[in-house]
């Protein structure tokens, strides 16, 4: 490839990859039909060409037509080539639903956008909308409300009735457009009563995406034609105060032809007809205060209530199915139902809970309660507080009082005081009417104090430490010798008392002896009282006198023992020797 | 030398006979002061004939120091008055203090737990293992609770003493009893011992207290005191107390919400307050 060829390729990719002259930007706004039908639709579309951003700043608001939200923008990209020039085309398209809520010549004056940061507008558009008179004479179109003035909390519901001359015998398609449905702040849709099991049921479209069953009725006559009738119900609860507005609604019915290909079905208008259903408000005002019990439900309609009970024949404690069914036109599903335990009524018995059940139309309560006493003969009516918007004040809806037997216990206690029997309620105590004397306080001269516990806590072990080793020095006190020495005197005073000669009072004397002086039973054996002193530095803590004491006491059992008849001495005179002697120093 | 020991014995006896015996200055009167029992007297029959706010003037007015008449006892009726008034909040905080001085005052407890339930505050007595153990450990008053202990002290002494003198395994036992008689009768004793001696504040204002920053009602609020909750004294301002609340935190409150739990008169801002009747 020679230079000149390498030249050329590159001219030509620098040539398709130059951007293309910049287009003039274009702005362009149109609707898709300069005439509609009134309950038809247009569309406003709005593009803009040739921009590197656009937005519409602001829609306009033009009375008699309802301009729906605006869809997009959705970008377009054209590329072409002419005479060898690349052109590159960007739109913008943004697109809205004009719904005419009246018939009348109507200006939409032009739409502010920015394209490019910069302000600009589209050109006003007109739209002639028509009654459809054609529409208004072979449809049939009307919505009725119960009620146009409630009360905050009151069911109502809207009724609408469709149909078309029975003569129009091509007719396959049908639309409600309704612009309040489901749109309306402060409203509750509430149960809706299922329809009649014999009841003919067809969907209709309703605002072009949903579809709804209303109910084929019989045909009806009116202004002279026959109609084909159809319904539907709807029933509501607002929820504040203030004006509920419905506006115009539409139905549309006619033909369609319907081209089925292999993806989709097309469906394409033939001919169709709308009727109109005007406007209408209802006006919800706040429940009144003036006359409000104090235990308002929270009930509001024309309510009846009916009681029934199972068992009716029970002993006493036994339970009840005590079941209040509240019906009619009210707000069933949202009041509280009266609780029996709070009321002085039902005294005579005890709650031990509830179940309930709700439907559209009835609210069914069913307690468990339960006789305390067989005088109890029936169940009384059972009360609910309702605002009854018909009357305009409040109301007690009562349930029927049920008769009931009540059989005693045997051998049982009532649950519940009897009559006559006295109830009882709780206080404080009385007062202290008496004075009495100050007790010592705990101030200096009250308990001991934390130094004196403390001290004499830590003084005991000091103590036990310095008699334990003062006396560990003579031996342990708990040796055999120690103890039989301590037990000696006792020991002494058991052998007399048992002792039935002179003989038997002198062993037992010497085992005292022995054991005071640490020795065997057999040491005093013939021992000269002298010589043990002389001999036993122990025994030298007898005194004179004791010593003077033991000898004659030796020499008076010894002559008894073995030189007399035998006869035991005073075992008095002994024991008093053997404390004399203890004390003496032995 | 046997002697000598009965001696030390007897000599401890003595010492602890001593201790317990009423001092001259400090032992029980035979009987209420005269005039102090007249105004009892008066304080009571004010409350008879309904006359509460004359009932409280003279039993408040019974509890300075050196009254001769039993602090409990005014307490009570005082709470009998809070409670007859219909502020159950200070007839609880009368009667917690009643019970401070005198833990077995049973018509106290039973007001107590009564006004308690009425003002809606958890009772006083919770009865878990914690509660019962508390309650236990303050039956006895700070002074019994010193004799229990000085009792044990002396229990303990006595078996060490004859653990020295007799020795053996029953020695050595009675020894290791003696200590745990000892330890048992000291726990009421160290119990009140470790609380602190002042006596707490009781929050009375129905709405709960403010705790502030500063003693002050521009003060920033950085807590808030329940209703019954006690908050022990930290310090005080002219209409404002400075407390430590159980969390530990510490502020200022406003002297009307609160009322000392102490045998004292009432703080120069608490006062009385109308409140409804409950009905019982």
């Amino acid at each position: 490839m020679n230079p000149k060829t390498w030249l050329g390729l590159v001219l030509a990719v620098a040539a398709l990859a130059a951007p293309g002259r910049a287009q003039d930007v274009k702005v362009r706004a149109h609707l898709s039909s300069g005439v509609v039908k009134l309950g038809d639709q247009v569309t406003l579309v709005i593009a803009v060409e040739n921009a590197r951003d656009a937005a519409v700043t602001q829609m306009p608001d033009v009375e008699g037509l309802q301009i729906g939200a605006l869809q997009g923008p959705s970008i377009h990209t054209t590329e072409s080539w002419i005479n060898g020039r690349r052109s590159r085309t960007v739109e913008r398209t943004w697109a809205a639903v004009v719904q005419p809520v009246k018939a009348g010549d109507f200006e939409i004056p032009p739409i502010s956008l920015s394209i490019d940061g910069r302000p600009d507008q589209t050109r006003p558009m007109a739209l002639t909308v028509v009654a459809d008179l054609r529409g208004e004479e072979l449809g049939l179109f009307e919505i009725q409300a119960s009620s146009t003035k409630l009360v905050e909390g009151q069911p109502f519901s809207v009724q609408l009735t469709v149909g078309w001359d029975k003569a129009l015998t091509n007719v396959n398609y049908v639309n409600m457009s309704l612009p309040w449905w489901g749109e309306l702040p402060g409203l509750i849709e509430m149960e809706q009563a299922p329809p009649a099991p014999t009841a003919s049921l067809i969907d209709f479209v309703l605002n072009s995406n949903e579809l709804v069953k209303v109910e084929r009725l019989g045909d009806r006559e009116v202004r002279g034609r026959t109609f084909v009738v159809f319904r539907l119900v709807r029933s509501y609860m607002p929820t504040r105060s203030g004006p509920l507005e419905f506006p115009d609604s539409f139905f549309e019915f006619g033909q369609v032809d319907e081209q089925r290909g292999f993806f989709r079905t097309e469906r394409r208008k033939v001919e169709t007809y709308f009727v109109q259903a005007p406007a209408f408000d209802i006006d919800v005002v706040p429940l009144p205060e003036a006359g409000r019990p104090l235990d308002f439900s929270g009930a509001i309609g024309s309510i009846g209530a009916e009681a029934t009970a199972e068992p009716r024949d029970v002993d006493v404690g036994d339970s009840i199915k005590f079941t209040v069914e509240w019906s009619g036109k009210g707000n069933l599903e949202f009041f509280t139902p009266p609780d029996p335990g709070r009321l002085e009524a039902f005294d005579g018995f005890r709650v031990y809970g509830t179940t309930e059940s709700k439907a559209f139309d009835r609210r069914r309560v069913t307690y468990d309660i339960a006789p305390l006493s067989s005088q109890v003969h029936r169940i009384p009516s059972l009360p609910l507080q309702v605002f009854d918007p018909e009357l305009g004040r409040y109301t007690a809806v009562e349930s029927n009082p049920i008769e009931i037997r009540v059989r005693a216990l045997e051998n049982a206690v009532s649950l519940a005081p009897e009559e006559g029997e006295a109830q009882f309620g709780a206080d404080v105590h009385d007062i202290v009417a008496q004075a009495a004397p100050a007790p010592r306080s705990g101030g200096a001269g009250g308990g001991p104090g934390p130094r004196t516990l403390g001290g004499l806590l830590l003084a005991a072990p000091l103590l036990w430490l310095g008699v334990r080793t003062r006396v560990r020095r003579r031996g342990d006190p708990d040796a055999p010798l120690e103890r039989r020495r301590r037990r000696a005197r006792r020991v002494l005073a058991r052998s007399l008392a048992s002792a039935t000669d002179a003989k038997q009072q002198l062993d037992a004397f010497h085992a005292f002896l022995a054991a005071r002086t640490r020795e065997p039973d057999q040491a005093w054996l013939g021992r000269d009282v002298a010589a043990f002193r002389a001999e036993h530095p122990r025994g030298g803590d007898l005194t004179d006198e004791s010593a003077a004491t033991l000898e004659r006491l030796f020499d008076d059992l010894s002559r008894a023992a073995y030189g007399g008849d035998g006869r035991a001495l005073d075992a008095a005179r002994i024991e008093r020797a053997a404390s004399e002697l203890i004390g003496g120093g032995l | 030398m046997r002697r000598a020991w009965l001696s030390l014995v007897a000599v401890l006896l003595a010492s602890a006979a001593a201790w317990a015996s009423p001092g001259p200055t400090a032992g029980p009167s035979t009987g209420a002061g005269a005039d102090d029992a007249a105004v009892f007297e008066q304080g009571v029959e004010a409350y008879r004939a309904g006359d509460l706010e004359t009932a409280q003037t003279h039993w408040e007015s019974l509890l300075r120091a050196d009254a001769e008449v039993d602090r409990a006892d005014v307490l009570y009726d005082l709470g009998n008055v809070a409670w007859r008034r219909g502020d159950a909040l200070q007839a609880a905080a009368r009667y917690t203090a009643c019970i401070r001085l005198a833990p077995r005052h049973r018509d106290a407890w039973y007001n107590l737990e009564f006004v308690r339930s009425q003002a809606g505050l958890e009772p006083a007595d919770r009865g878990d293992l914690a509660a019962t153990g508390e309650r236990l450990l303050d039956v006895l008053t700070r002074d019994e609770a010193a004799w229990l202990a000085l009792a044990g002290v002396l229990v303990f002494a006595g078996s060490l003493l004859f653990e020295a003198l007799r020795g053996g395994a029953l020695g050595r036992r009675l020894a290791l009893a003696g200590g745990l008689i000892c330890v048992v009768g000291g726990l009421p004793w160290a119990h009140r011992w470790l609380q602190p001696v002042e006596a707490p504040w009781f929050v009375v204002q129905a709405d709960g207290a403010a705790l502030r920053s500063e003693p002050r009602e521009a003060g920033a609020v950085v807590g808030r005191l329940d209703p019954g909750t006690e908050a022990w004294p930290v310090d005080s301002l002219p209409g404002w107390e400075r407390v430590r609340t159980p969390q530990g935190s510490q502020g200022w409150v406003a002297a009307d919400a609160v009322l000392s739990l102490s045998a004292e008169p009432p703080a120069s801002g608490a006062s009385i307050r109308p409140a409804p009747q409950p009905g019982s």
